[in-house]
């Protein structure tokens, strides 16, 4: 296959910039999708494919949405091909040929279809942050060798979590890791980002971990 | 799943990764390359650090990146 090598800029961390190479195929979608003459197809045709990856997502998910129709169902994928295609036009320019331009592609219109799922799934139900299910933790039962030494760390950590996170990590943790709440849509509700959330979580953990390994709970 | 493997679960999700890991920004941004290389056979972690770190401590990229994986698949696109 013909192609085309280029460099790309990656993330600092990852080191110094490396080749990538766009294949015909790929440079074909970018053509297409940039020339007046061809744009208006070529976004039909991909449509098209961002609709399969679409009615893909939401069919892994489909028994989260038991409680839905079946046409609102395909209305959701409907609504994720074509806010993916929005996104997919607006950042044609960040396409750096990393991959190939169709899995590139596909990945909006998949997480566009599973935040949708998710947010769906969760519609009218309120999310219940249960303080007390830290104390049921740290009175976990314990009858065999094996359950003792998880119980343990489960006291551990639910001894720990009052005291060295603060009251929204302590929330955002519960909620995420305890509760099992998407993260979508506990973002949604708090009215703030995925990676925003996520990083709460990232730092509510690192803390619990530093604490416990004081402790020497933890290698 | 008896109750020690649940428990194990449960603080595996309280306790995450313990490792680097990219953002949930720097993971969407990342996952087409990270998923072209899994299904060339590269090794992709090697090639992005912090990406399967933060795929075993981010549920819902997780759920993401297994997607796209799957959809991909020569299997799946037939």
């Amino acid at each position: 296959m013909a192609a085309v090598a280029i460099t790309t800029d990656v993330p600092r961390r990852y080191g110094r910039p490396e080749m990538h190479v766009v294949t015909d195929e790929s440079q074909a979608w970018l053509r297409d999708l940039r020339d007046p003459l061809t744009r208006e197809d070529a976004a039909t045709r991909l449509h098209g494919l961002l609709l399969r990856a679409a009615r893909f997502e939401v069919a892994r998910r489909r028994r989260t949405l038991a409680h839905v129709p079946s046409g609102d169902v395909d209305d959701l994928a409907m609504q994720a091909a074509d806010d993916a295609l929005v996104s997919i036009l607006a950042k044609l320019d960040t396409f750096r040929g990393q991959s190939r331009f169709t899995t590139w592609a596909y990945k909006f219109a998949l997480l566009e279809a599973a935040v949708k799922v998710r947010r769906r799934a969760w519609q009218g139900h309120e999310v219940k942050i249960d303080e007390l299910a830290w104390m049921r933790l740290a009175a976990a039962e314990r009858s065999t060798p094996d359950e003792l030494e998880t119980a343990e760390l489960l006291a551990a950590i639910a001894q720990a979590v009052p005291s060295c996170l603060t009251d929204h990590q302590r929330q955002v943790l519960t909620a995420l890791a305890l509760e099992g709440v998407p993260v979508d849509v506990m973002a949604e509700r708090l009215d703030t980002t995925r990676g925003a959330l996520y990083k709460t979580l990232h730092d509510a953990r690192r803390r619990l971990r530093a604490e416990l390994e004081q402790m020497g709970l933890l290698g | 799943m008896t109750t020690a493997d649940h428990r194990r679960g449960l603080i595996d999700r309280l306790l995450g990764p313990g490792e680097p890991e990219v953002t949930c920004d720097e993971c969407f941004e990342l996952l087409d390359q990270y998923v072209d290389l899994e299904a060339q056979g590269e090794d992709a972690d090697t090639r992005l650090p912090g990406m399967r770190a933060h795929l075993h401590g981010c549920p819902a990229c997780r759920e993401e990146h297994e997607s796209l994986l799957e959809f991909v698949s020569p299997q799946t696109r037939t």
